[in-house]
């Protein structure tokens, strides 16, 4: 791995806004509220957080399937929000998702073997039949879809392989990133890390970088390099992998990390276990989002809104504790 | 025995397909004890949801339909029952909670209305007093605001005070045996937290059975005393829950465990089974898991192997059991 | 071991299976529909007739033959004659070809129209749906039958101008329909997905929304053809569409209205004809939306 920076975000924002009622106040759902991180070129940069912590709509800014309010998007050098929608098209080669419900990603009229013909067809018109055909086959190969299923319909697949042939189509146009939004989250476990392992072994044979989104935490450990928490459309901390799990510093990815159920019935956890539920996007608590859950709040918590802080060599907190 | 409370003898149940009845739990047999929380886990499409449909005979909105076996619950066998009779039982003795809270919840009645009503038809108190008493059982959850919550309907309220309120629903009429159904797999982790520490919470004060139904390895160990372990419709291994992950038997059982990323092993590959669950329609002869069985023998696709306990500890696999018939088939 | 041979198929096999199975369902599903089936039979036989009738009617339908004038069902003439003495039956065969070409041909137009309208609408939403939307609305407050004579009054009488009119009332109800099966289209996630491979709008309409809303369109197509017969034998009842001395369902009818009293065969075999036509059509509408639209079922 090296350090050359595939993609960098700044201080982007998105808000989504709500049904206006008359005479109200026009409201906003703060999905996304000015995060900034890096991935570095053939890492994997896992992201996680809770439902509507903003991490799905993260994944689609950045490949421009929502458009960005404000700040940067910049992916080797060029500012991806200031790409007009028509020059669109060529971004999208190098970057490519994979989607959480294997059921609902692949369209459900068409062929295994034309769903994976679609990007090439979309990107390399000219491209002699034969070659299409054989491109398509080899990667349905390394994914572990046989050639004998080329012609079926993807109802007649299971999820594991459904996402088998949703991995090959994001792989077909030999993309650099990967934007893969919960994977895994719908498989089955034993379907689940059989779709893992897959992802770590094309990674080292294309070279990949992994934007991997996940609530999960034990996986986003299995496959990542450097993490990501998101609470409530922020950042709260940004480490390597041995260091938020090691050594989590933001109170949040502590109750996070506490919170996961072990499947090992001897260690029975001295868990953080949050109170309350999570506030809803659209009225965020004010100063630190967290303050409402936070065990260790204190009063500067409430008003002034904490910046993401170098703490360690790549660990990076937004706490007021630090 | 004094303890047990339901009792499920060689419970068997089937689906009408276009290609005729197909059997997907194939009789399975097992026990609750009072007070004890018994897990069972299996991946999608094991059996492990029909089965407590089945022991709440609530199949009639699917295909399905129990073709054989007991349900003796206290004594009493639940399948013959009348519909009328059965009723009395669902929510006062039995009752249960599903995965997706919403689909359970009424979304045109107030949060008040629906837990008063099990509660003045199954404790035959007046409205007033179920009222109070739905109240109580809304503090005891832990849902902040009882009263005014009382006056809300479902939408408004998140899944996680969702999942309290059908498990204050559940426990109202204070039930013997409470089955879960996959209870906190839609919700967060942190939210996961708090309903399974509330579940114990309750277990622990009333002393009921709960029966736990997940596909999720680290629900189980968290919570359960007992494990069942299911794959094609079938108990392939029942122990204790410390003892199901100190000492697997079944190569299904150790492949699932394995599977799981477990933080802080830092292992770069994960174990994993290959091949996917059988389809009904098209079951292996013999042992169910051989085609995907990294141990297997040539007996195994010959014959089933039965569940057979030793030290309470049970394991249906060829492994661990005779295979003086095998031997002679291999010569 | 037996697992393994059975996973040796050829490929060529599996292709043809497939193929065969996706008929295959839909036509095991379809069969328990038992009214729709009849009604398809019917159908059949109804174009079966609009193609050969003209070669096999027993009489000259154009022919008048002043010996048998208003004669009563008999065995020669099993539905009578009219006025000019030329038999109903062959007149009703040929006809066939005259009410469902122009009502099939008129559905066909609107449907096309209204499909291209929906898609875009739904679509792009914003301007564009809320125009579309808009006129559809206006176009919904007239009833549909007053809305085709004012059009017929405008382009003048005439088959071809019963076929506009006529299809120019179900372009609104096709566009609307089409509109909410894109919309619902558009929000499924291999929809996103395509767009995050770069496909560009007019693929995405083309190639998935569009085959998403095709069972709807079908359906729909069906029930309205029903009403479109109706339509047509309206316009040519109130001498506003086939001529007269044509042998389309509706201008018979409304040639036959003086011999009400006398001569009720006259009209009962038109109305009967056009009776179980519409009949057959929603009736077949029904059994397919069953079948193929599950969802829209009440």
């Amino acid at each position: 791995m090296n350090d050359e920076i595939l993609i960098d975000i700044k201080n982007v924002k998105k808000y989504f806004p709500l049904s206006k009622k008359w005479f109200a106040e026009k409201r906003y759902v703060k999905a996304v509220d000015g995060i900034s991180f890096f991935i570095k070129k053939g890492e994997t940069f896992g992201l996680v957080g809770e439902s509507g912590c903003g991490k799905s709509t993260t994944g689609r800014l950045i490949n421009g399937l929502i458009k960005v309010d404000s700040g940067e998007v910049n992916f080797k050098g060029t500012n991806l929000a200031n790409v007009s929608e028509k020059s669109w098209k060529q971004y999208r080669k190098p970057m490519q998702m994979v989607f959480q419900d294997p059921y609902a990603s692949l369209s459900p009229r068409m062929k295994v073997k034309d769903i994976l013909l679609e990007p090439l067809l979309i990107h390399y018109p000219k491209m002699p039949r034969n070659e299409k055909k054989m491109l398509v086959t080899e990667l349905l190969e390394k994914c572990g879809i046989s050639e004998f299923h080329l012609d079926k319909y993807p109802h007649e697949f299971s999820g594991g392989q459904r996402q088998r042939i949703g991995i090959a189509r994001s792989l077909i146009l030999r993309p650099e990133l990967i934007i893969a939004d919960e994977p895994v989250s719908a498989l089955d476990v034993s379907i689940q890390s059989q779709i893992l392992n897959l992802m770590k072994d094309l990674q080292e044979e294309f070279g990949l970088t992994y934007l991997f989104i996940s609530h999960d935490l034990s996986v986003v450990e299995h496959i990542s390099d450097r993490v990501g928490v998101m609470y409530l459309g922020s950042l709260v901390e940004i480490a390597t992998k041995q260091q938020i799990f090691e050594d989590p510093k933001h109170p949040y990815t502590q109750a996070l990390l506490s919170s996961i159920p072990q499947p090992d019935p001897k260690k029975k956890r001295e868990s953080v276990i949050l109170s309350g539920e999570i506030p809803s996007a659209s009225n965020p608590p004010s100063g630190c989002k967290f303050h409402t859950r936070c065990p260790v709040a204190m009063d500067i918590c409430k008003e002034k809104v904490p910046e993401l802080q170098q703490l360690d060599i790549e660990q990076n907190v937004a706490c007021h504790l630090y | 025995m004094m303890d047990q409370l339901l009792q499920v003898k060689n419970l068997k149940t089937a689906f009408r397909t276009d290609h005729g009845m197909q059997t997907v739990v194939h009789g399975i047999s097992f026990h609750v004890n009072k007070g004890e929380i018994v897990g069972i886990v299996g991946e999608s499409g094991c059996g492990k949801s029909v089965t407590s449909l089945s022991i709440m005979r609530l199949l009639h909105d699917t295909p399905g339909e129990i073709i054989d076996g007991e349900v003796i619950f206290k004594d009493q066998n639940l399948l013959p029952l009348p519909e009328k009779k059965m009723k009395s039982y669902r929510g006062k003795e039995l009752s249960m909670i599903f995965q997706e809270p919403m689909t359970s919840l009424n979304p045109v009645l107030k949060i008040g209305k629906q837990l008063r009503e099990p509660i003045q038809l199954h404790l035959k108190v007046s409205k007033p007093d179920a009222h109070q008493h739905a109240i109580k059982i809304l503090e005891s959850v832990g849902i902040p605001r009882a009263k005014e919550i009382m006056e809300e309907y479902p939408h408004q309220l998140s899944g996680g005070m969702r999942q309290r309120i059908m498990i204050a629903m559940a426990v109202s009429c204070k039930p013997s045996l409470l089955i879960a159904d996959e209870p906190t797999t839609a919700l967060d982790v942190t939210i996961q937290a708090q309903i399974l520490n509330l579940m114990k919470d309750i277990q622990q004060q009333s002393n009921m059975g709960i029966l736990m139904i997940t596909h999720d390895l680290g629900v189980v160990a968290e919570v359960c005393d007992r494990v069942i372990v299911m794959y094609a419709g079938r108990i392939v291994e029942e122990s204790t829950i410390v003892e199901l992950f100190e000492k697997p038997k079944h190569p299904y059982t150790k492949g699932l465990i394995a599977s799981v990323p477990k933080i802080g092993s830092g292992v770069n590959r994960l174990h994993s089974i290959p091949g996917t669950v059988p389809s009904p329609t098209n079951m292996p002869i013999g042992c169910k898991f051989a085609p995907r069985c990294k141990d297997v023998l040539d007996m195994c696709h010959i014959e089933e192997p039965s569940l057979i306990e030793k030290d309470g500890h049970s394991c249906r696999c060829w492994l661990y059991q005779d295979q003086r018939q095998g031997a002679i088939i291999n010569e | 071991m037996s697992n393994i041979q059975s996973e040796v198929v050829t490929r060529e096999q599996i292709v043809n299976e497939k193929k065969e199975i996706r008929f295959y369902n839909f036509w095991r599903d379809f069969r328990k529909k038992k009214p729709a089936l009849i009604s398809l039979f019917f159908i059949l036989f109804l174009i079966i007739t609009m193609i050969i009738g003209p070669y096999v009617v027993p009489y000259e339908p154009a022919e008048p033959d002043y010996n048998k004038v208003l004669e009563s069902p008999t065995l020669q003439h099993i539905f009578g004659t009219d006025a000019f003495g030329r038999d109903i039956l062959s007149r009703l065969a040929v006809g066939a070809r005259v009410t469902l070409s122009v009502s099939i041909s008129a559905v066909l137009l609107g449907a096309v129209v209204g499909t291209i309208l929906g898609l875009v609408s739904g679509f792009f939403g914003k301007w564009v749906d809320r125009a579309v939307m808009r006129v559809c609305d206006v176009l919904f407050a007239f009833p549909d039958l007053i809305l085709a004579i004012g059009i017929v009054a405008i382009l003048g009488p005439g088959l071809n101008n019963v076929v506009i009119a006529v299809s120019f009332f179900s372009i609104p109800s096709f566009a609307r329909i089409v509109r909410s099966a894109t919309l619902e289209a558009k929000e499924m996630l291999f929809v996103e997905a395509t767009r995050s491979i770069g496909a560009s709008n007019r693929r995405i309409i083309w190639k998935h929304i569009f085959p998403e809303t095709v069972p709807t369109i079908i359906v729909y197509f069906t029930m309205k053809v029903g009403t479109a017969i109706l339509a047509a034998a309206s316009l040519s009842f109130l001498g506003l569409g086939a001529e007269p001395s044509s042998p389309d369902w509706g201008a018979m009818l409304s040639k036959s209205r003086d011999y009400i009293d006398s001569s009720f065969h006259l009209v009962f075999f038109p109305g009967l004809i056009i009776f179980l036509t519409v009949l057959a059509f929603n009736l077949l509408g029904d059994g397919l939306r069953d079948v193929l639209d599950p969802k829209t079922k009440d």
